[in-house]
């Protein structure tokens, strides 16, 4: 299984801190809303503009998804880890956004240079040509792909998330490689 | 979909390229917009609490226009049954003289008056509300704390006027607190 955004080790300690802050904010804490706020803000925000490709957009979605992060706190339960709740609400928060107005990504000269711009200070040229290449994929095979080889579900619960069968999203993430591989080919 | 498909070697290899993405870029920092709009639902009435359906798109226009709505019609019929009120050059010379007449206004009238000057401010809460949220932008902490505290002499009056119902002077200080709240939120939308 590969669970990139959590590929980081984390120390037990930043754990407890982290469990300490949820409890606080389930609390109505909002000094403790924003901690987690700024632990997870970049790994969300990177989620959003990989699932959008667009840094605007995901702006948006990062905040939304974090003020229903915030309503939904007095019913996290502590089953999963804080972080895989708040990537699963915000990952709802931009399906919802694309059922509502699909718009696939018009790969243009500008939006080029505008998502080379947003990558250019955390990966590196070929990093941002994989990042590039995922984002142009179809979306619902850049869905999949992005929801298993990189957020690390499963193929059941990226079916549930996505409401398609798990057969389908094998099948979408397929060809979500094989496309993927022949862009980068190019 | 497309039949090729990839070796187990190219897939490994992909998967390897993918895992080796940084997980977290850096991000605009949305805080303060994250904040004002809490708290501007918060200051609304807006119910803060377990919205756990992640699946429903509930925004805050549709939130605060069936409050705002509903505080008009309120408002309208409040209007019609003491039309003095109204008028807003006199509103306050109208008021007290409603409060400082007690042989010829009922307790319902005053009741009446109270309901009515709590639906206009949850009115201009809404909108008020609403302008945040398009703006952007958060309500100033000195202007936050002002209506934090006129709600808060709201409820201390409307405590006292619980243990003595008949006193005119707490009456008269009540609506001048809703009266005063309503300005300082007409100024904020302004």
């Amino acid at each position: 299984m590969i669970i990139t955004l959590q590929a980081q080790p984390i120390e037990q300690k930043d754990l407890d801190n982290q469990a300490q802050l949820v409890a606080l904010a389930k609390q109505g804490d909002m000094q403790a809303f924003e901690s987690l706020y700024r632990l997870f803000s970049n790994k969300i925000y990177l989620l959003c503009v990989r699932m959008t490709g667009r840094p605007a957009l995901a702006e948006e979605h990062m905040q939304d998804a974090f003020i229903k992060a915030w309503k939904a706190l007095p019913n996290f339960a502590g089953n999963s880890k804080f972080s895989t709740w708040v990537y699963r609400i915000a990952v709802n928060v931009v399906l919802n956004e694309q059922r509502k107005n699909h718009i696939e990504i018009y790969a243009d000269q500008d939006w080029q240079q505008a998502f080379e711009d947003e990558l250019s200070e955390t990966h590196h040229p070929q990093q941002i040509d994989l990042e590039k290449a995922i984002v142009k994929l179809p979306a619902q095979a850049r869905n999949v792909l992005l929801l298993h080889d990189l957020m690390g579900m499963t193929h059941e619960e990226v079916g549930d998330t996505l409401g398609i069968a798990s057969g389908t999203c094998k099948a979408h993430l397929s060809r979500a490689r094989v496309l993927l591989k022949e862009q980068l080919d190019r | 979909m497309t039949d090729k498909q990839l070796t187990e070697q190219e897939t490994n290899a992909l998967i390897e390229r993918l895992q080796q993405l940084p997980d977290a870029i850096e991000a605009p920092d949305r805080w303060s917009q994250i904040k004002a709009k809490l708290e501007a639902e918060s200051a609304t009435g807006s119910d803060t609490n377990a919205d756990n359906d992640q699946v429903k798109q509930a925004t805050h226009r549709k939130f605060w226009q069936p409050m705002a709505a509903a505080a008009v019609l309120a408002l309208a019929v409040t209007l019609y049954t003491i039309s003095p009120w109204q008028q807003s050059s006199t509103e306050s010379s109208m008021l007290a003289e409603t409060i400082t007449e007690p042989t010829t206004q009922s307790h319902s009238s005053f009741n009446m008056t109270v309901a009515s000057l709590q639906l206009a401010n949850s009115q201009y809460y809404a909108k008020l509300g609403y302008q945040l949220d398009q703006s952007q932008v958060g309500l100033d902490p000195a202007v936050r704390q002002s209506l934090k505290d006129l709600r808060s002499a709201q409820q201390q009056y409307a405590g006292a006027l619980k243990q003595q119902p008949n006193d005119l002077q707490l009456q008269q200080q009540l609506i001048e607190m809703y009266q005063k709240e309503r300005h300082l939120l007409q100024k904020i939308i302004a």
